[in-house]
C-alpha cells in the first residue's frame, strides 16, 4: 500500500510552497498576539499559509497557520491536484472513508524524540499563542486532537478541542456532553469516578487534522478513517505514560489525563469557529499534564478560527458535507449534492435532492439534525430540488427567495441540543446549549402537478425553454458569435 | 515599577470602593516573559484611581473578554493556590 495523501505537516508545508500558497516569516514575530493578529488577517483575505520560524522568547520552535485554509491546500494534503475541484474533492474523499484501514504500531516515532517528564513539564516551554485580546489565556492551539479510549469496547476517539494554559502542569478546556468525548467521558469515566487517560495531539498530521475535525459517531474510531484517506495504514506510537497510541508523525504531543467535574476551573473566553466569541467563561474540565513529546525543529499549529475562511472552514467544507451526504445516503436519501458552505462557519448546511415523496425536507432536517454530534452544530438546513445546484449559492440564494414559501417552508425544531458557541443564542441559552434550529424547504410539493402548477424555471439549461438541440447548438457556435466569456 | 494583572468578572462597573474578594488573576508582567498570564488564585483588595508607578494594577474584563476601561488598584493579601476550583455541570460544555 502506497500513501497518496501526506503523511505528515513537513511534506504538506513543501507542497503548499511550491503551488505558491505559502509564506516563511523569517522576522521575529511574539506569541502575544502578534501571531494571532497575522493568521487572522491572512484567513481574512484569503491570503497564503504561514510559516512563522522565529517566536519571540522561543528559539527552536516555529508556528504554522492556515496551513489548510483553501480548498487547493485541502486538495494538496489528499494528494490530489491543487486545482482539483471542490466537488472532485468531497467525491474523493467519500470514497476514501467508506473503505478505512486500521493503523500500525511502530516503535520509534518523530513525535517522541525528545521527552520530558513529570515535575520537569512546563507547558510555559510550549509557545502557547495569546490568539486574540481578551481569549481567558494562551491556547495550546485549537486545532489539537484529543485522543481518549472508551474503557469497556476497542473504541478510540479522535477529536479536535481548545486547550488554554492555566499554569504549568494544567490545562483547561470544553468537553461537550453531546459530543462523542463527553459522551465517553461522562458515560464510562465519571460514573466510575476514574480520571479520563488523554493524549493532547498539537499539530497532528493533516489528514488526521482534517478527520479529527469530524464528527463522525459513538464506535467509530478516527484513525481507521485517517487510513483510508491517506491510503495506507496511520503510523502510531504508544504513549510513554498512559495507554493511549498517537499520531507518529505529529509535531507535540502531551500525555495525561481529565480529572473529575468536581475539578473544574473557569476557562475562556475564546474566539472561535462561529466567527464569534461566545462561549461564556465558565468552570470547565481541567487537563493535568504529565508528559510532553515533540519532534526535533518542531512547529504548533495556531488555528485562528473566526470569520472566515479559515482551516476549519475549507475542511469542514469537505470533511462534515461529505460526513452528512454518507449519512443520508446511508438512510437511502437520494440526495444529489451537500454544501457545507465555509461562509457559513459550520452553522448552515444546504442538501439538493431530488424530492421522492412528501416531506423529504423535515425528513432530511430530522436526519441531520437528529445525527449526533454533527446534528449538534447546526442551525439552519436549506433543502432544495435537483434544479438547484447546492454548491452555488446564487442559486441556493434564489432557491431560498424564490421558492421557500413562509408558511409551508419553513419548519422550526424547537427545543434542540446546539452548541454553546452558537452567537444567535442568549447567553442563557449557549450556557446549557439548548435553541432551535429551522429547515428551509425550497421544493415544490410532489401534490403539485408538473406541467399545469409548477412554474417552469426560466433557464438556458432547462429543455422546457431550449430544446438539448439548440443549447448544443448555441453552445458551439458561443466563441464563434463573438463572445469572449463562456 | 508596579506589576500589572488581569481578571475576569460579571461586571467590572460595580466596584466603586476597595472590596476585598477571593478571586483568579493572571500575571502581566512576570520576570520571565514565558510566564506571561499564568493563573494564580489570590486574596486580594481591589479599589478604584490607583496611584500611577505605585500600585500594583489591575485589570478586569467582562466574561466575553472585553477590558474595563479604567485600571483598578490590586493589593495582594494571601496565596490561595494556582486556580479556584469549581464544580463543573456534568450538563454544560
Amino acid at each position: 500500500m502506497k500513501a497518496v495523501g501526506v503523511k505528515d505537516n513537513r511534506e504538506l508545508i513543501k507542497k503548499i510552497e511550491e503551488i505558491g500558497e505559502l509564506v516563511r516569516v523569517k522576522k521575529e514575530v511574539d506569541w502575544d498576539l502578534e501571531v494571532g493578529a497575522i493568521t487572522r488577517r491572512s484567513s481574512e483575505l484569503r491570503s497564503e499559509a504561514v510559516l512563522v520560524e522565529n517566536i519571540k522568547d522561543y528559539p527552536g520552535w516555529r508556528y504554522i497557520g492556515n496551513h489548510l485554509a483553501s480548498f487547493s491546500r485541502v486538495a494538496c494534503a489528499l494528494g490530489l491536484d491543487p486545482n482539483t475541484d471542490r466537488r472532485k474533492i468531497g467525491e474523493v474523499y467519500l470514497e476514501r472513508i467508506r473503505k478505512p484501514i486500521k493503523p500500525v504500531l511502530i516503535a520509534d516515532a518523530p513525535c517522541q524524540q525528545n521527552v520530558i517528564m513529570g515535575d520537569d513539564v512546563n507547558l510555559f516551554d510550549l509557545p502557547a499563542p495569546m490568539v486574540h485580546d481578551g481569549d481567558g489565556g494562551r491556547y495550546l492551539v485549537t486545532g489539537a486532537l484529543r485522543v481518549t479510549k472508551d474503557p469497556d469496547s476497542d473504541w478510540v476517539n479522535w477529536g479536535t478541542y481548545r486547550n488554554m494554559v492555566h499554569d504549568e502542569r494544567h490545562l483547561g478546556g470544553l468537553i461537550l456532553p453531546s459530543g462523542d468525548m463527553g459522551r465517553m467521558y461522562y458515560g464510562s469515566y465519571v460514573p466510575k469516578g476514574k480520571n479520563m487517560p488523554v493524549a493532547i495531539v498539537i499539530t497532528p498530521e493533516p489528514i488526521s487534522y482534517m478527520i479529527g475535525m469530524t464528527p463522525v459517531g459513538v464506535g467509530v474510531s478516527e484513525v481507521d478513517l485517517v487510513g483510508g484517506v491517506l491510503g495506507e495504514p496511520v503510523e502510531l506510537v504508544k504513549c510513554k505514560t498512559i495507554d493511549l497510541e498517537v499520531p507518529a508523525n505529529a509535531e507535540v504531543i502531551l500525555e495525561g489525563e481529565v480529572l473529575m467535574p468536581e475539578y473544574g476551573v473557569d476557562e475562556g473566553p475564546f474566539g472561535e469557529f462561529t466567527g464569534f466569541r461566545t462561549a461564556p467563561r465558565l468552570a470547565r474540565s481541567v487537563f493535568k499534564i504529565n508528559c510532553v513529546t515533540y519532534r526535533n525543529d518542531p512547529i504548533v499549529g495556531v488555528a485562528n478560527m473566526g470569520m472566515p475562511v479559515d482551516d476549519g472552514d475549507a475542511v469542514c467544507a469537505v470533511t462534515w458535507a461529505a460526513q452528512i451526504k454518507k449519512d443520508l445516503q446511508d438512510q437511502r436519501i437520494p440526495v444529489i449534492d451537500v454544501n457545507w458552505p465555509p461562509e457559513t462557519c459550520s452553522l448552515m448546511v444546504i442538501v439538493s435532492v431530488k424530492v421522492p415523496y412528501s416531506g423529504i425536507a423535515s425528513r432530511i432536517g430530522n436526519i441531520i439534525f437528529g445525527g449526533a454530534p454533527l446534528g449538534a452544530y447546526l442551525n439552519t438546513v436549506i433543502v432544495v430540488d435537483e434544479t438547484v445546484d447546492a454548491l452555488d449559492l446564487g442559486q441556493v440564494m434564489h432557491a431560498l427567495a424564490a421558492q421557500c414559501e413562509p408558511t409551508r417552508g419553513i419548519n422550526i425544531k424547537r427545543n434542540e441540543i446546539t452548541n454553546p458557541l452558537n452567537p444567535c443564542l442568549s447567553l442563557e441559552d449557549r450556557k446549557w446549549m439548548r435553541g432551535n434550529k429551522v429547515v428551509y424547504d425550497c421544493t415544490y410539493p410532489v401534490s403539485w402537478h408538473k406541467q399545469k402548477e409548477v412554474p417552469p424555471k426560466v433557464s438556458f439549461k432547462n429543455k422546457v425553454m431550449y430544446s438539448e438541440e439548440l443549447q448544443k447548438k448555441v453552445i458551439e457556435n458561443w466563441h464563434k458569435y463573438g463572445f469572449k466569456k463562456g | 515599577m508596579s506589576n500589572e494583572y488581569v481578571a475576569f468578572i460579571e461586571d467590572p462597573g460595580v466596584i466603586y470602593q476597595e472590596v476585598e474578594m477571593a478571586f483568579s488573576i493572571q500575571e502581566l508582567t512576570p520576570k520571565n516573559r514565558k510566564m506571561k498570564y499564568r493563573s494564580r488564585y489570590v486574596k486580594a483588595a481591589i479599589f478604584p484611581n490607583p496611584k500611577k508607578g505605585k500600585d500594583d494594577i489591575l485589570w478586569l474584563r467582562y466574561l466575553q473578554g472585553e477590558r474595563y476601561p479604567k485600571p483598578f488598584g490590586v493589593k495582594i493579601l494571601e496565596e490561595l493556590g494556582p486556580f479556584e476550583i469549581k464544580e463543573k455541570s456534568v450538563f454544560t460544555a
